[in-house]
């Protein structure tokens, strides 16, 4: 084993702690949902799991790494289309953080989901396009901000 | 001799209202500003270092043009059009007006803003910048929006009772030339501590809970506490902080949500990466308070 894999390795396995120690305050946070509250949140964390890491590369803790940027923006772009389908009219039993406005607005969540497709896509293409990092970071950046752009409107403030 | 304590309390209470509202207001001299350094695009940079834009456009209306509703305790402030509009805006405003309104919070006719207006945030930015920022307003179009009046509760419809406010909380300005840069950009411009910290009975901060976050901010929502303790962002790094100020993601991959969305688009993360490194390291910097 050479000195480059064994390093890879001890930072996967780093990797996957910080992951457990994530997905253990999720579950806290998580607690007592059912059903399709569950399922997105779920959904939710799977996202943020995925962000985080590519957020982790660039914030300069973990080492850039083009194609672990392509896996993860895979995933995100994959899970993209999906989103709007796990809020269901109504579906906002406790601990739900989601506003009720998402309801009366939907035609204006559909076009955020959109937004957040659409970047994610972008971002997955521009990984696989193996652009330049600052360019990787600049279509980062844009889809962060469909994430942020939609949790400012339909998400319950954290507290 | 109890009518002569009853004549005293009367003399005393009718010198402290001919103060509120004889006297005059503060005012300003700008001979001494470089004029050199007032750009637009200084103030452009300014104005979203200062989320000028946060409060003073509404959600459907034109940028600037004001109407955005701040309800508070007192009541609701409606923000008004900062366009160089010269009827409904600030169009006819003269240097001084505009240093004076930000450092004393006073109107160009001489009445008492309410601190809706963060004026005692802005009173330590320097003149050079207060005049860099009112060339950018200058250059923006003028759009003719008549402002909408506060509606507030009876006791808080006399301005002249701020002058008693500013006498408790108003530290007048500007801030000293060598004030670091990461406090001046989250002490004056950016005046995070606005809405990150609690506020008392007069809506003054509460200061050993400053940045400590609260539960009752604008709109009665929950602002979280933005010092480095374990309530707060104790286990964020520079870096995270910086990060977060860019885009809005927390150390967990989360995406902040609510009016801090806005302000990372508007303004933090419209700023330089400088900029962003040294206001992570002004708030690693400030006292670890717990709460809200």
């Amino acid at each position: 084993m050479s000195s480059s894999s064994s390093s890879r390795v001890w930072l996967t396995g780093l990797g996957i702690t910080a992951a457990s120690i994530l997905a253990v305050s999720q579950v806290i946070a998580h607690e007592g949902a059912t059903g399709v509250v569950k399922e997105r949140m779920d959904y939710m964390k799977t996202l943020g799991d995925n962000t985080g890491a590519i957020g982790a590369m660039f914030k300069g803790e973990a080492p850039y790494d083009l194609q672990a940027v392509q896996e993860h923006a895979g995933v995100l772009a994959g899970e993209a289309p999906r989103l709007t389908e796990l809020f269901p009219e109504g579906s906002n039993e406790a601990p739900s953080e989601t506003l009720p406005v998402t309801w009366e607005q939907w035609e204006d969540f559909q076009a955020k989901a959109a937004d957040f497709q659409a970047a994610s896509t972008a971002l997955q293409e521009t990984a696989e396009a193996e652009a330049e990092q600052a360019e990787v970071r600049a279509a980062f950046v844009r889809m962060g901000r469909t994430c942020g752009g939609c949790h400012e409107v339909y998400r319950k403030p954290k507290e | 001799m109890l009518r002569a304590v009853l004549i005293g309390l009367g003399v005393t209470a009718l010198a402290v209202l001919g103060w509120l509202v004889f006297w005059p207001a503060p005012t300003v001299t700008l001979d001494t500003v470089a004029r050199g350094d007032i750009t637009v695009e200084r103030g452009d940079y300014l104005v979203k270092a200062g989320g000028c834009i946060s409060c003073h456009s509404a959600e459907e209306g034109e940028p600037f043009a004001g109407g955005v509703a701040l309800a508070s305790p007192f009541g609701t402030f409606y923000a008004p059009n900062i366009t160089p509009d010269p009827a409904t805006g600030i169009g006819g405003w003269r240097d001084e007006d505009f240093v004076r309104a930000f450092r004393h919070g006073v109107s160009p006719d001489g009445d008492f803003y309410y601190p809706a207006f963060p004026y005692d945030f802005y009173t330590g930015i320097s003149d050079t910048d207060l005049l860099a920022i009112k060339a950018y307003l200058d250059s923006l179009d003028p759009i003719e929006q008549q402002n909408r009046p506060h509606e507030l509760v009876w006791y808080a419809g006399f301005r002249p009772g701020l002058r008693l406010w500013n006498a408790l909380y108003l530290d007048a300005g500007p801030a000293p030339g060598d004030r670091d840069r990461g406090a001046y950009l989250v002490e004056n411009l950016g005046h995070c501590a606005a809405c990150h910290s609690p506020r008392n009975r007069l809506g003054g901060i509460v200061e050993d809970r400053r940045f400590a976050g609260t539960s009752n901010g604008p709109g009665g929502e929950a602002v979280p506490n933005i010092t480095p303790h374990d309530d707060g962002i104790g286990d964020w790094s520079a870096g995270d902080i910086a990060f977060f100020l860019e885009l809005g993601m927390t150390p967990a991959g989360d995406f902040v949500g609510g009016e801090m969305a806005a302000v990372v688009e508007d303004n933090t993360g419209q700023l330089s990466a400088e900029d962003r490194a040294a206001i992570a390291d002004y708030l690693l910097g400030l006292p670890a308070r717990p709460g809200p």
